[in-house]
């Protein structure tokens, strides 16, 4: 064996180790300079700046996260499962050391993962209906409007139809998963780990949101997303214990609850508006007495 | 919040293995360069969101007692920049994904609150407790440009711009303020040392939550 693939396997064998050091020693150069008085060049001669040592640690960490993702079948959420990954892309089993949590990197992983797909998916979305809208507002400007409705495909979706199928489109993605699902909601649910699963909601559901053309920016921000929050989490507790084919019972149970919120807006909007004429009837009435009791009148 | 600009995309290395990797849309900044330029434009927004919100409400406040005292028009003139300036955060909250601080509810009835009743004083009350505001709102304008041009003028350029512009004309509240006889009011020293520190303590709350 060439002194070369030696050195590249030792170095891939002891990456832990030599990251670990790395970082120790911020202070000054690395332990290391092969380049020496020669003055060749070396990629180990400039201490890393802490950006491009984060990124890297990054890289090997989505690397090494990517990799166990299909073990979880047969091991879970678990460091068997990251050891096993590690493994696989030729690092020691103790990298799941740079986990401190655990499994729940992993469940954490995956759902920020799918949840930069949605975001993906629904600005392609809407940039492609942003480009139908354009295009068909140049035709008709052009020519005689059209007396005929356009087709169902292409007509604009509503905002609830939007958010139903961001939803949907987003609860399919754990389907492959399906099987170790329940355990990963469990471990979400635990108090170390509750935090960051809050954050990760709220990512998606502000994305979510963002995209169904939400632009607030007072505390209806909060109730939108929150509430949003609410039913895509019962929905996905409705999902794990659906038996139906394809999982027709869900997406009814989705269409329900995204009526219900509908239903809540208005009832908010009917309130508000029916307090302030209450009030303004109030105060008129409170006019009326004063005047009948002639408060208001110049001869008192 | 998660950055708008990063696309996710796979590639297959030599061997075989998927790899996941997320870019930046605008150049091959870091992760960690990102992530933190997110947080930092993030907080900014997010805290003089809340800041114009309660001037808006504390200048309306004024508005409801001295509305008609001849110092009115005054008050009414400095309203409008204020609005000017809402109306500009309230574009950048949706254009950099920020998210409001979760005080509003509160920083609205307490502005209104903190205007009614300086200006229940008289018109140098209120002039007091603009003067106290605008010297904490101008110190931390001062602040975050500086933290800005620290970080990398280039290219947060417009907005250092648009602090610049606000910075200058809260400074010109200001010094309306002490033109009106701020100075003059009631307890001036002890109103303005309390209105100060509470607008100091409810930005620095604003920025975390």
């Amino acid at each position: 064996m060439s002194a070369c693939v030696r050195r590249s396997r030792f170095l891939r064998n002891n990456f832990a180790f030599i990251v670990s050091v790395r970082t120790l020693s911020r202070r000054g150069p690395l332990l290391c300079t092969p380049g020496g008085s020669t003055g060749e060049q070396s990629n180990w001669e400039e201490p890393p700046s802490r950006d491009s040592e984060e990124d890297y640690e990054y890289e090997i960490k989505k690397r090494i996260l990517n990799a166990s993702l299909r073990y979880v079948h047969d091991h879970g959420w678990t460091i068997t499962t990251l050891s096993k990954g590690a493994e696989s892309e030729g690092y020691p089993s103790i990298a799941h050391g740079m986990f401190p949590r655990g499994g729940a990197e992993l469940v954490h992983h995956l759902y920020a993962t799918w949840n930069a797909q949605l975001a993906a998916t629904l600005r392609q979305e809407v940039v492609a209906s942003q480009q139908l809208e354009s295009e068909r507002t140049r035709q008709q400007d052009g020519a005689e409007r059209l007396q005929e409705e356009p087709a169902d495909g292409d007509r604009k979706k509503s905002t609830t139809e939007f958010i139903s199928n961001a939803v949907e489109t987003r609860l399919r993605m754990i389907i492959p998963y399906m099987d170790k699902w329940p355990q990963a909601m469990a471990i979400l649910a635990l108090p170390q780990n509750a935090p960051e699963a809050m954050k990760n909601l709220l990512n998606l559901t502000d994305d979510i949101w963002y995209y169904a053309g939400d632009r607030s920016a007072d505390f209806n921000w909060y109730t939108k997303r929150l509430a949003l929050a609410g039913v895509y989490k019962s929905t996905e507790l409705c999902m794990i214990q659906d038996k139906s084919v394809d999982y027709t019972d869900t997406w009814d149970f989705l269409d329900r609850r995204l009526e219900d919120l509908k239903q809540a807006g208005k009832l908010a909007r009917k309130v508000t508006e029916g307090g302030q004429v209450a009030g303004e009837s109030f105060w008129g009435l409170t006019q009326l007495a004063c005047n009948l009791a002639g408060m208001n009148s110049y001869k008192r | 919040m998660f950055t708008l600009g990063a696309v996710l995309s796979q590639s297959r290395l030599s061997c075989g293995r998927q790899l996941v990797l997320v870019h930046c849309q605008r150049c091959a900044s870091s992760q960690a360069k990102e992530r933190r330029r997110q947080e930092l434009l993030d907080r900014i927004i997010r805290v003089d969101h809340a800041g114009e919100l309660g001037a808006n409400r504390i200048y309306q406040g004024q508005m409801a007692v001295l509305g008609n005292s001849p110092v009115g028009p005054v008050i009414q003139h400095m309203w409008d920049q204020e609005k000017e300036h809402l109306k500009k955060f309230e574009e950048l909250i949706p254009k950099h994904r920020v998210r409001p601080t979760v005080m509003l509810p509160l920083w609205n009835v307490a502005g209104f609150v903190l205007g009614a009743s300086t200006a229940l004083l008289g018109k140098e009350g209120a002039m007091a407790c603009t003067t106290a505001v605008e010297t904490a709102i101008v110190k931390h304008y001062n602040d975050q440009i500086r933290e800005l041009i620290e970080e990398d003028p280039e290219e947060y350029k417009e907005m250092l711009d648009t602090l610049k512009k606000f910075r200058d004309e809260e400074q010109e509240h200001h010094d309306t303020g002490i033109d009106f006889e701020a100075e003059k009011a009631p307890l001036y020293n002890v109103l303005y040392q309390t209105i100060k520190w509470g607008c100091t303590g409810a930005i620095w709350v604003s920025e975390r939550i």
